[in-house]
C-alpha cells in the first residue's frame, strides 16, 4: 500500500468516525431541544384549553381547532392521574403510517364536568428532521473525504516529490558504476538531511567497494607470481634424473594442488569480472553459430569419449549478450556436458527454440542435492571439478535475465536456459 | 641454433628457474630484474628474443616494448604477465609483442614459445625443424621421416613440435594439456585424450620409419629423446 493511500485511509476513517459521532451528538441535541420546545408548547396549549373549558366553550369548537389536534372526552370522575407527556404513533391518530407525535394527556374539571383531554402536537416531525440531519451529514462527510483525498494528493505531489525523486535515484544507483549518486535539491530540511546521509553513505560504500575490488584484483594477480615460482621449481625438480618414483609422485601431487589453485583463481576472477559487469555491451549473438563454433573447440574431447551429439536448433534464434560472455556461457555448458558424461558412448542433445536453450547429457544420477548445482564450490563428488563452472553460467544468466533450470530424468542431466 | 635471450623478470626465484631450464635446452638467457637494467642491457647484444614481465618495480613492461620498438630492434618479444585480461593482451599485442603468456606457466611452454618465435624471426617461418631422421617444415606444417611425408593431425603435429622443442626434458601431462588445449587443459587431464594422441603419434612415427622417441615417465609425463 502506498504511503498516499495509507494516509488517505487513516485521515478519512478518523474524520468519518468523528463526523459520525458529531452528527449523532448534534442530532440528539437538536431533537432534545425540539422535544423540549414542543412540550412547552403543549403545556401552554393545556393552559389555553383549560381556560376555554372553564369559559364553557363547547367541546366541539375546541376539537375543531385548526392547528394542534385536541381530543376531549367527558369522564364521570377525575381519576386523579397527573398530566402526562407522551409520544403517540400514527395508528392512534389516523395519520400517515410510521409517524409519531408528541402529545399531552391530562384531566380537567370545569363547570362540574370532568374531562380527559389529549392535545396532539401536529407538524413536529422528528424523523424527518433526523433524515435531514443524516442527509446533511452524509453530504458533508463525502465532501470531507473528497477534500482529504485532494489535499493528500496535493501534499504528495508537492511536499513528497523530493522523496520520490530520492527513491528513484537510489533505485538506479549501481555500485559497480563509478558515477556519484545524484539527489534532487530541496528546501525541506528533512529531505536535505536524508540527502546528505545518503550521499555520505553512498560515497563510503563506493569507496569501500572499489578498494575491496582493487584488493581482490591485486590479490588474485599477486597470487599468480608465487604460484608461477612454485610451478617452475617443481618442474625443475622433475628434470632431476636421480628422482625416485616416490619423490616424483610427491612432486606431481604438489603440482596438481598448484594447478587447482590456479584454476580456482581464474574462475574467481571470471566471476568477479561478471559481478562487476562493467564493460557490458550486449549485441545480437546467433545461438546456432556460436554453439557450432564452441562445439568445434570441444571436438577432440567429444571424439575421445565417443559422444553422440544431436542438435535440434532453430537457426534464427539470437540472444542479446556480450559476445565474450556468450563464449564463457556456451563453453561452460558444453564442457559440463562433456565432462560429466559417460566415459564412452554418451550422448549430448542440444535443443534451441525461441523460448529456450536446452543442453542435456547422459551421466550417472546425481548423488546429492541438485538444487545447489549452481552454487559456488558445489561439486558432486567429482574431485577434478572446481564447482565454479555452473556458478559462472548462473551469473551470466542472471545478468541477462535468463531463467536457468536443472533437471535429471531417465539418464539425462539437462540444463535449460529460458531466453524469452 | 645458438640462441640468446634477455629475460626481464623481477621475481628472482622465477627468473632463476627460467634461466636454468632454458640453459639446459641450449638457450643462453641473460636475466635482468628492472626496467632500467633492461634498457641498459638491450644494446649490449643482438638478442633473438626478449621475455618481458609487465609488472616491473620501476616501470611497465609495455613501455619497455614501446622503447624496443622505437629502437627498431629485431628481437622477438614475449610478454609474461600475471594479468589475464583481454585488455592487457590487446595492449601488449598492439604495442608490438609477438606472444603473451599468462603466469603461472610451464617452463616447457615458455621454452616452446621462445623457440617458435626465434625460428619465425630467424627464418621467416620457412625453417625446417630437424631431429635426427625427422624433419618438420613449419611453414606448411608437414612432417617428413627420411624424406617420406607422414600425415599427422593438427594436434599430433603440435605435439611433435612441442616434444622436439623440449627434447630430453621431462614434460608433465599438465604441460602437454595446456599447450594443446589451453583453457580446456583440465578437461584433457581428466580424460585419456593425451594418452590417445600420444599413442597415435607414436604409432604413425614408428610406422613411418622413425625411432620411437617418446618415453613415458611413470606418474609424471613424457620425455622425448633417445
Amino acid at each position: 500500500m502506498k504511503l498516499l493511500h495509507k494516509n488517505i485511509l487513516v485521515n478519512a476513517s478518523v474524520s468519518l468516525i468523528i463526523m459520525f459521532l458529531g452528527g449523532l451528538l448534534s442530532y440528539q441535541l437538536i431533537v432534545n431541544k425540539i422535544k423540549g420546545e414542543s412540550y412547552e408548547h403543549l403545556l401552554s396549549e393545556k393552559v389555553l384549553v383549560e381556560q376555554k373549558l372553564k369559559n364553557a366553550t363547547p367541546v366541539s369548537v375546541l376539537e375543531n381547532n385548526i392547528g394542534d389536534r385536541i381530543k376531549i372526552k367527558e369522564i364521570p370522575n377525575l381519576t386523579g392521574k397527573k398530566p402526562k407527556l407522551k409520544t403517540i404513533n400514527s395508528t392512534q391518530t389516523g395519520y400517515e403510517e410510521g409517524e409519531s407525535f408528541s402529545a399531552i394527556e391530562f384531566e380537567y374539571e370545569a363547570n362540574q364536568k370532568s374531562y380527559q383531554v389529549t392535545i396532539i402536537k401536529m407538524f413536529d416531525n422528528d424523523e424527518e428532521l433526523g433524515e435531514n440531519i443524516l442527509f446533511a451529514e452524509i453530504i458533508s462527510a463525502m465532501l470531507m473525504v473528497g477534500a482529504i483525498v485532494l489535499v493528500n494528493i496535493f501534499i504528495y505531489k508537492k511536499l513528497w516529490s523530493p522523496f520520490y525523486k530520492i527513491l528513484k535515484a537510489l533505485q538506479s544507483f549501481n555500485i559497480s558504476k563509478q558515477d556519484a549518486i545524484k539527489l534532487p535539491a530541496t528546501n525541506t530540511e528533512e529531505f536535505n538531511r536524508l540527502n546528505r546521509s545518503i550521499t555520505l553513505m553512498a560515497e563510503k560504500i563506493s569507496r569501500d567497494y572499489f578498494s575491496l575490488k582493487e584488493f581482490t584484483e591485486n590479490a588474485s594477480h599477486e597470487i599468480q607470481t608465487p604460484l608461477a615460482v612454485i610451478n617452475s621449481k617443481i618442474e625443475m625438480c622433475l628434470q632431476d634424473e636421480h628422482l625416485t618414483p616416490e619423490q616424483a609422485n610427491l612432486l606431481m601431487e604438489a603440482s596438481q594442488a598448484v594447478n587447482t589453485l590456479v584454476s580456482l583463481n581464474k574462475g574467481l576472477v571470471t566471476l568477479a569480472k561478471l559481478d562487476n559487469n562493467q564493460v557490458d555491451i550486449p549485441s545480437d549473438v546467433n545461438v546456432y553459430e556460436k554453439l557450432l563454433d564452441r562445439l568445434n573447440v570441444y571436438e577432440d574431447f567429444i571424439q575421445e569419449k565417443d559422444i553422440d551429439v544431436r542438435m535440434k536448433i532453430d537457426k534464427t534464434v539470437n540472444i542479446k549478450i556480450n559476445p565474450s560472455f556468450s563464449v564463457i556461457l556456451f563453453d561452460n555448458l558444453i564442457k559440463n556436458a562433456v565432462k560429466h558424461n559417460y566415459n564412452q558412448g554418451g550422448k549430448i542433445n542440444i535443443e534451441v527454440t525461441k523460448e529456450f536453450i536446452k543442453i542435456e547429457n547422459t551421466g550417472t544420477k546425481p548423488k546429492v542435492n541438485t538444487d545447489k548445482f549452481f552454487e559456488r564450490f558445489y561439486k558432486d563428488s567429482n574431485k577434478e571439478s572446481l564447482g565454479l563452472g555452473l556458478a559462472i553460467v548462473k551469473k551470466i544468466c542472471e545478468i541477462y535475465g535468463f531463467k536457468i533450470v536443472y533437471n535429471y530424468a531417465s539418464d539425462f542431466h539437462s540444463i535449460t536456459l529460458y531466453i524469452s | 641454433m645458438n640462441t640468446t635471450i634477455l629475460l626481464v623478470e623481477d621475481e628472482k626465484q622465477l627468473s632463476q628457474s627460467i634461466v636454468q631450464y632454458l640453459d639446459n635446452g641450449g638457450i643462453t638467457c641473460i636475466p635482468v630484474y628492472t626496467y632500467n637494467a633492461a634498457v641498459n642491457k638491450i644494446h649490449d647484444f643482438e638478442y633473438d628474443c626478449i621475455v618481458i614481465d609487465i609488472g616491473l618495480p620501476d616501470g611497465s613492461g609495455i613501455d619497455l616494448i614501446a622503447y624496443i620498438k622505437k629502437k627498431k630492434l629485431e628481437a622477438g618479444l614475449i610478454i609474461i604477465s600475471a594479468r589475464n585480461s583481454l585488455e592487457d593482451k590487446l595492449e601488449g599485442f598492439t604495442t608490438g609483442a609477438d606472444d603473451f603468456l599468462v603466469k603461472p606457466f610451464h617452463l616447457s611452454e615458455l621454452n616452446a614459445r621462445i623457440n617458435a618465435i626465434v625460428r619465425r624471426k630467424k627464418f621467416d617461418g620457412k625453417e625446417t625443424l630437424e631431429y635426427n631422421e625427422i624433419s618438420i617444415k613449419l611453414e606448411n606444417r608437414t612432417v617428413f621421416i627420411k624424406e617420406k611425408k607422414i600425415n599427422l593431425t593438427k594436434k599430433e603435429f603440435e605435439l611433435l613440435v612441442y616434444f622436439i622443442s623440449n627434447n630430453n626434458k621431462i614434460i608433465t601431462k599438465d604441460a602437454i594439456a595446456y599447450s594443446l588445449w589451453k583453457n580446456n587443459a583440465d578437461l584433457a587431464i581428466s580424460s585419456d585424450i593425451i594418452y590417445t594422441h600420444i599413442k597415435n603419434l607414436r604409432k604413425k612415427m614408428v610406422e613411418g620409419g622413425a625411432k620411437d622417441y617418446v618415453n613415458a615417465v611413470y606418474g609424471i609425463g613424457y620425455k622425448f629423446g633417445e
